[in-house]
């Protein structure tokens, strides 16, 4: 999708580096919000995904079952998740082929936070 | 505590840890690794500890009797299984003993902690099926919007 007037750039990935592409719209539109209200640390999130999206570490892991991966035009790719803060995370799909990180959810409410008040149904099957 | 205060007070910071049998959490900026300063002691006696138990876990994991009483006692320590779909319950406990086997063997369980963390998140999704089906839909056509990054206001 073509940028719109006003719209921030993104550079060039370095050779190594991925290149980040949103991938759905509810991700665009929920991205720069994000960023509004976690700067540093989406910038921290921008940079590893960049660099390192299949690098496990404490606030970036892969999700596991049926989340495991995720079909995105047509191929199997593994979906994993970085957390902004306890109450945000980024879900994304990498695409080592073609060096593309998909951004697929951008959510300021993570539903842990939710699950720790105790608000959620309590299974599912 | 910041590594910084640590450099600026290291001996009355040592002598408490000493005197307390305690260990401190040394944190550095940006997400750099953290390091925990304890004394010798209290280190090896967790260590030999661990030794036993990691030994004593070895012979319980190959006790094929035992594994319906360690999957009760799996779900007992993480009880945000609760919300994974059923099958996917059965393969969390599958994995976990496949991997506690794995680490009893080596004596270091990081790969367990992976593990564990992996299905923590992916079951806080499930915690929310409404979050959970989205993530679980093919997407045909993606957006392809280039995502630029955050620009300090």
């Amino acid at each position: 999708m073509a940028p719109k007037r006003g719209d921030a750039v993104a550079p060039p990935a370095a050779e190594e580096e991925y290149e980040i592409r949103f991938g759905t719209s509810e991700a665009a539109a929920q991205w720069p919000e994000l960023c509004k209200r976690f700067t540093g640390n989406c910038r921290e999130a921008w940079d590893s995904l960049r660099t390192s999206p299949l690098t496990r570490s404490p606030k970036q892991k892969s999700l596991q079952g049926r989340l495991a991966t995720r079909p995105i035009g047509g191929m199997d790719l593994p979906q994993w998740q970085f957390d902004i803060s306890s109450g945000a995370r980024l879900v994304y799909c990498v695409d080592e082929g073609t060096r593309t990180v998909w951004l697929v959810d951008a959510s300021a409410a993570h539903p842990g936070a939710t699950v720790a008040k105790g608000k959620r149904s309590s299974t599912n099957r | 505590m910041p590594l910084a205060t640590f450099i600026r007070d290291y001996a009355n910071v040592l002598d408490q840890v000493e005197a307390a049998d305690a260990e401190v959490v040394l944190e550095r900026r940006s997400g750099r690794a953290s390091f925990v300063v304890a004394p010798l002691r209290r280190v090896q006696s967790d260590r030999h500890a661990m030794e036993a138990v990691t030994r004593v876990l070895r012979h319980a994991l190959e006790d094929k009797a035992l594994e319906k009483s360690l999957a009760a006692g799996i779900l007992e320590t993480f009880p945000w299984v609760t919300f994974l779909p059923a099958t996917e319950r059965t393969q969390f406990e599958s994995a976990v003993l496949e991997t506690l086997r794995g680490c009893a063997a080596l004596g270091r369980f990081t790969a367990f902690e992976d593990l564990v963390d992996s299905w923590r998140v992916t079951a806080e999704i499930w915690s929310d099926p409404a979050s959970a089906r989205r993530l679980l839909a093919p997407i045909v056509v993606p957006h392809g919007g280039a995502v630029a990054g955050p620009v300090a206001s």
